[in-house]
């Protein structure tokens, strides 16, 4: 049975970002998969690259998901300092942010590197609930929200909306192309 | 192990096309503002790269916020600098338009495609209830 919740500060496009950048989700069997596909498993994970290219990791696909994904979910899943109020969690990828931020400045990391890795495990924990919701399966960090919905009857088989395909680029034939040589 | 909930790929398909072209034309319309706020801040402004960083952050934030205004027509610009670049936006306003147009339509169909997924619409279950507000 799948179990989703609301999630604050994910929409639809957040949804269409990890669609657009991964895919079917279906496709992936376990999520450590899907964060490699991402650019969010720890960088020990990627190959190396050819001579001296560095580690193959997909950097862009990594900046895409976070200005798409984790920086609304952070501003919709903390809440910072403000009226004398010491900064904390509004949802659960807050609680987890949280977490991750305290163990990092724990362990001796300066405050930003801290920031920086607490908010990728947050859109880690994101993504995983994306991979359980697709797999039909109970969400890991929104646990209240996955009782409640536990009553929901779902139908698995998609009904595809109408919406017209994109106009698809014309390629022009082989008789059609002039080369530079045959004038 | 629960199987994956069944997904038309074409669906999928084309909510990766809509993604590209929306990243696409989003990425043409920054080109265009950046171009702008680029040469405002070099040409226009008092920014020079070897000031200290408050000015140079200063001027910057001072094309930016003209450019800005001047493509939204809401604010006030710097005249000093709005007088010469007004003719520069107006001349790549249409551009942008159409980018900034073809990103929402862009946007809107993967939304409206994704919205229909079975893992979306248990999102939407939950939302309707009273304790996922």
């Amino acid at each position: 049975m799948a179990i989703v919740s609301d999630i604050q500060g994910f929409s639809s496009w957040g949804l269409s970002a990890l669609v657009g950048e991964a895919g079917d989700l279906g496709n992936y069997p376990n999520p450590a998969k899907l964060h490699k596909r991402l650019g969010l498993a720890p960088d020990d994970a990627y190959p190396t690259g050819e001579k001296r290219k560095g580690r193959m990791i997909p950097r862009a696909c990594r900046g895409r998901i976070f200005g798409m994904i984790a920086d609304p979910l952070f501003k919709h899943q903390w809440r910072g300092e403000k009226d004398g109020v010491a900064p904390h969690a509004i949802g659960p990828y807050g609680v987890v942010y949280a977490a991750a931020k305290a163990k990092g400045l724990a362990s001796g990391k300066t405050k930003k590197h801290a920031d920086v890795l607490a908010r990728r495990i947050m859109l880690k924990a994101l993504v995983l609930d994306a991979w359980c919701a697709w797999h039909g399966r109970p969400l890991r960090y929104h646990k209240d929200a996955s009782q409640e919905a536990e009553g929901a009857t779902i139908s698995r088989v998609m009904t595809r909306p109408e919406v017209s395909l994109p106009p698809s680029n014309p390629v022009p034939s082989r008789e059609g192309r002039t080369m530079g040589g045959d004038q | 192990m629960s199987a994956p909930i069944l997904v038309d790929q074409e669906t999928i398909s084309t909510i990766r096309l809509y993604y590209r072209q929306a990243k696409a034309a989003e990425l043409m319309r920054m080109r265009m503002e950046q171009g702008l706020v680029s040469y405002a801040r070099v040409y226009l402004t008092n920014w020079n790269p070897t000031a200290d960083i408050k000015t140079r952050k200063a001027e910057s934030l001072k094309a930016l916020k003209t450019i800005k205004c001047l493509i939204t027509g809401k604010g006030e610009p710097d005249e000093a600098i709005a007088d010469i670049m007004r003719s520069f936006v107006s001349d790549l306003l249409p551009a942008w338009s159409a980018a900034d147009s073809r990103r929402k339509r862009a946007r809107r169909q993967a939304e409206l495609l994704v919205e229909a997924l079975p893992a979306w619409q248990l999102f939407q279950t939950f939302r309707a209830s009273p304790v996922g507000g």
